[in-house]
């Protein structure tokens, strides 16, 4: 980008360059931050971060959290947040498992688990709506009812976990279908996020929803599509999460709810939503949050020091990333 | 005043990561050829932990090896196969788990590097059907011994001779340990037997169906349900489980035979004769009981094999310290490792295992004798 | 007179209605079962003892909700509180009171400084407080070797019981009300919750507000790790795992906004807590507590009562229109 044209969209003539380094200055800490993380990893794992097969850990780890971070971005954006989303992918890998070993189908096995979560979508985005309630609670609402549920479906198998028997689920587990996965969701959401009514509606809802809705958008249609654009990606990263072992217990999934909001944090996306969500949030917070329990382990970090580690470089972070300048105190 | 802020976070964050770098670099470097291992534990502190490290860390030195640790989740696979994964990323050439759990994933892993992996304290109960031919997977030491019958008709054995008339039973799901349900079944059918014989007035009842708790501490109504009993079998961890309700609801008369140990002194003061004598049994294994997968891993490194090698992998019990006197306790305060921390109270010198290694002369008939020889008696013989 | 004496009448009725309808509800489901150990001391002591713990968390929880917030670190604030006091009054032979002394001082401080990070760092408090959970609950790691707390069996964790527990339980309420109606701060609080810019333009000072609100919901938290601590052994955390112990007390703070209608928000808490307490010692008499289906009748229960009181004033309104329709 030339200078001019530099100077052109930052609309200040005189410090430009400045200007537009200002107006970004979070996200270029965030990225600061990935880049530290990789020198010191790059360090302190003795070139053991960037061996062939940490490598191939690191994208078989990143797949699954990518994939969900991409997809909560519809729903943080609104400034919502979906609890239920762990659950839902332990339920979803349960029936998975069911469906495959009594059919063998993928396709099947697939499109019902997708259209459970379309439905869950849709639950969150419609019900809490028409009931008038906050969307945490049709949140918590379907984690503590998916959660029941894998207790009970795991606790009737017999055994403390469930495998896939009959059919060959390790092939989506292969490097290169999970890229090709996370590129293809991130197309679509950097498309849809970024050049269609859904991304453009769901930050606005974000940014103000009274004044969205007074500006004739239909919110609440758009609230159900951004959950169920979510739902959809919860599905694909269930199939991800599925063929890493093939197999899943009554607790599977269950940390991932927090772990995805702790991605979007450290991409620093503020969780109140508005215009300033970024599908680069996603991106560079999946990967900082990756690269930092991969690097501290491979750095031979004892067990309890890491959590104060990741805590204060957690902390550091948003401190940098997440700052309001406004008059009153951020919510 | 916001530059000046902005300056300092900027600061903060330098330092922070700087700190870090410096902590991190200090943790490795100039081990040169030490053997590698990789250590996962389902938690990560406790006196378990504590004296495993203690253990590891005395007999490091002889074995020339080097362990790195890693916590494992008790509910998610992936989680444990990317702990696995990273063990092997940072050139760990064996792995010894304490959870089986997506094991046939991280033995395709274990396969694909070279890696072998061994069970501790586990009976690899869902996959070891499934991976005990696999050449990479070496074995498991089994939390105490694989069928539980035995240590039911010993709590039977007690009750019956510590003259205790009505008996609350408590487990956890069978989904999850189904070998709870042979203690149960061999309680039962001592206490059976028992009351064939005995007079009316020392007839011993027992709870009709046995109380399953989902994973969370006993609840009041229990008392309610069973008003008469005057001492319950906690087949499960009675320490975390039932203790903190007998505690609140007033209860602490009950006698509680149960799984599990404490160094806490608020459980250990409360034992046998002392405080409100609610415990009267604690049981636990030894965390020497890891020598047997980690010999077994450093035999398939150094290409060695016992003479009697086992066909396939094996899974193998280890002797557990049970306490049920006062003495024993005193005992275990005194010699256990488990409870002092310290290498010295060790079972095994670092010789002792080393001599335990194939290279060395050792054979399998030695190992798991020497994972078998740490019962109480052994300990108040040291 | 009387009018007034009625309307005192109705609202306790109303505020009581709650806890004994959900009373009825379980003890003829479980006399229908075939249980008869519901209606017990056992379990009315347990539905006390529950009860008050949650009542004060839940009172922790709703003062920062009251006032615009949704603080994440409560759980954890409340854990290192009652790991640092507890220990440092078992070390140091103290006894029932210092430790009592302790959970509130040591309460306030990490509250507090919550409230600084928040207020001078200026990131969303979700985010703040978060990152500040990740922080307290590290901390669990690094003192007292890691082992948490036990002190359940001494005599220092007398307010963990019947019926010392209401004690802790009296001072939550009544500090609680006391911020929240007779203070300034408390109704600044109010101000700043319902129009945050309009206030700041008015000239309330922010800050101080939030800090002055920190602190009492330390105080409260405090009396929340004081019984905790006192109940339960406590490992120490990592990963945001005290967020369930939010996620667990948040329900009774939804119910208890709606039934603190028609008297005060506390009592409606505290009505609401004990309610969901009969709930759960009924399920735990009918042999689902703490099971997949325990936890499935408790989602439905807790959007079922949300949905009502969401749609509680358009009942009431069609229900009033239909009386009049009928009167005239």
């Amino acid at each position: 980008m030339g200078q001019e044209a530099i100077i052109k969209k930052t609309g200040n003539g005189q410090n430009g360059f400045w200007g537009l380094v200002k107006s970004h200055i979070f996200d270029i800490f965030s990225v600061l931050g990935l880049i530290l993380c990789v020198v010191i990893f790059t360090i302190t794992s003795n070139g053991n971060l960037w061996n062939a097969y940490n490598i191939s850990i690191l994208i078989e780890t990143v797949c699954g959290y990518m994939i969900l971070s991409l997809g909560a971005l519809f729903v943080y954006s609104m400034g919502f947040m979906d609890v239920s989303v762990g659950v839902q992918l332990g339920v979803y890998s349960i029936l998975m498992i069911f469906i495959l070993n009594s059919t063998g189908s993928m396709l099947l096995a697939f499109v019902t688990v997708l259209v459970l979560a379309l439905l869950c979508g849709a639950f969150n985005g419609a019900v809490a709506v028409w009931l008038g309630l906050p969307s945490i609670v049709t949140s918590l609402f379907l984690m503590f009812v998916f959660g029941g549920i894998q207790y009970i479906l795991i606790e009737r198998t017999g055994s403390n976990m469930i495998s896939v028997e009959n059919y060959d689920i390790s092939k989506f587990a292969d490097s290169k279908i999970m890229i090709l996965a996370m590129v293809a969701v991130g197309i679509v959401v950097f498309y849809a996020f970024n050049f269609t009514k859904l991304g453009k509606y769901t930050k606005s809802i974000g940014a103000n929803e009274k004044t969205t809705a007074q500006c004739g958008v239909n919110t609440t249609l758009w609230k159900v599509i951004a959950y169920m654009m979510f739902g959809v990606c919860v599905a694909i990263a269930a199939v991800f999460l599925l063929a890493r072992t093939g197999s899943a217990g009554k607790g599977t999934g269950s940390t991932y709810a927090m772990d995805i909001m702790l991605c979007i944090i450290l991409g620093g996306m503020p969780l109140s939503g508005g215009m300033s969500s970024k599908v680069r949030c996603a991106v560079i917070g999946t990967l900082t949050y990756v690269l930092l329990s991969n690097g501290l382990t491979l750095s031979g970090v004892d067990i309890q020091t890491i959590h104060i580690i990741k805590a204060v470089i957690f902390l550091a972070i948003v401190l940098l990333t997440c700052r309001d300048k406004g008059k009153i105190l951020p919510r | 005043m916001k530059k000046t802020l902005k300056k300092i976070i900027s600061l903060a964050l330098v330092a922070v990561m700087a700190c870090s770098c410096a902590a991190l670099a200090g943790c490795d470097g100039g081990k040169g050829e030490k053997v590698k291992i990789g250590i996962g534990l389902y938690q990560d502190q406790g006196p378990a932990v504590t004296a495993t490290r203690a253990f590891l860390d005395g007999i490091s030195e002889e074995l020339n090896c080097e362990f790195t640790y890693v916590t494992l989740s008790q509910t998610d696979e992936a989680a444990n196969k990317t702990a696995a994964q990273q063990l092997i990323s940072s050139g760990c050439k064996g792995m010894i788990l304490t959870m089986d759990s997506a094991t046939e994933a991280i033995l395709q892993e274990c396969e694909k590097a070279g890696v072998y992996l061994g069970g501790y304290l586990s009976d690899y109960e869902t996959s070891f059907d499934k991976v005990k031919n696999n050449p990479n997977f070496v074995g498991t030491v089994v939390d105490g011994r694989y069928s539980g019958t035995q240590w039911g008709e010993e709590i039977a054995e007690r009750i019956i001779n510590e003259g205790y008339k009505n008996i609350g039973m408590i487990k956890f799901p069978s989904f999850a340990f189904p070998h709870q349900n042979e203690m149960d079944t061999a309680f039962r059918a001592k206490i059976e037997e028992y009351n064939k014989t005995a007079a009316d007035a020392d007839k011993i009842t027992v709870q009709a169906e046995t109380t399953e708790l989902m994973f969370q501490p006993l609840s009041a109504d229990y008392f309610s349900a069973n008003p008469d009993i005057d001492a319950i079998y906690g087949m499960c961890a009675g320490v975390d489980f039932i203790y903190p309700t007998l505690t609140q609801n007033n209860k602490t008369n009950i006698k509680l035979y149960t799984a599990g140990f404490s160094v806490d002194d608020s459980v250990l003061s409360n034992f046998g004769t002392s405080g409100n004598g609610c415990f009267q049994e604690l049981v636990f294994s030894n965390v020497e009981a890891i020598t047997y997968p980690l010999v077994m891993i450093l035999n398939k490194i150094d290409g060695e094999e016992f003479s009697d090698n086992p066909s396939e992998a094996q899974r193998v019990d280890s002797s557990q310290i049970r306490i049920t006197n006062n003495e024993e306790l005193d005992t275990v305060k005194e010699k256990s490792m488990y409870y002092t921390g310290k290498f010295e109270n060790s079972f095994l010198s670092a010789s002792d295992v080393s001599a335990l290694l194939a290279k060395n002369g050792g054979t399998h008939e030695d190992l798991v004798k020497a994972v078998q020889s740490m019962a109480m008696e052994d300990l108040e013989a040291k | 007179m009387t009018k007034k004496l009625l309307t005192i009448f109705k609202k306790t009725l109303l505020t009581l209605a709650f806890p004994v309808g959900m009373f009825l509800v379980m003890w003829l489901i479980t006399a229908v079962s075939g249980v008869n150990n519901f209606v017990s001391p056992i379990i009315m002591r347990q539905v006390l003892t529950n009860g008050s713990l949650t009542t004060i968390i839940a009172l922790a929880i709703y003062l920062q909700f009251k006032n615009g917030r949704f603080d994440f670190s409560g759980g954890a604030t409340m854990i290192l509180t009652a790991i640092i006091a507890g220990n440092v009054t078992y070390n140091a032979g103290g006894n029932f009171l210092m430790f009592l002394g302790l959970c509130v001082a040591v309460g306030v401080i990490l509250s507090f400084i919550t409230s600084i990070i928040y207020s001078f760092s200026r990131v969303p408090v979700i985010i703040c407080t978060i990152a500040v959970t990740l922080v307290y609950e590290a901390i669990t790691y690094l003192i007292f070797d890691a082992k948490g707390l036990n002190i359940i069996s001494y005599d220092i964790a007398m307010f963990g019981k019947v019926p010392f527990i209401f004690i802790p339980l009296v001072i939550a309420v009544i500090v609680f009300l006391f911020y929240s109606n007779f203070t300034v701060e408390g109704k600044r609080g109010k101000l700043l919750s319902m129009g945050q810019r309009s206030a700041v333009n008015i000239g309330i000072a922010e800050n101080k507000n939030v800090i002055t609100c920190y602190l009492v919901t330390g105080i409260i938290l405090g009396l929340g790790a004081l019984v905790y601590g006192s109940q339960n052994i406590i490992s120490p955390q990592s990963n945001l795992s005290t967020s369930s112990i939010l996620f667990s007390y948040i329900v009774p703070v939804f119910i208890g906004m709606f039934l603190g209608r028609a008297s005060v928000d506390a009592v409606g808490i505290a009505v609401a807590s004990i309610g969901m307490e009969i709930m759960n010692s009924g399920l735990d008499c009918l042999g689902v507590g703490g099971g997949g289906v325990q936890q499935i009748i408790f989602g439905m229960f807790m959007l079922g009562f949300y949905a009502f009181s969401g749609q509680f004033e358009k009942l009431k309104n069609l229900f009033m229109r239909k009386t009049l329709k009928n009167t005239i």
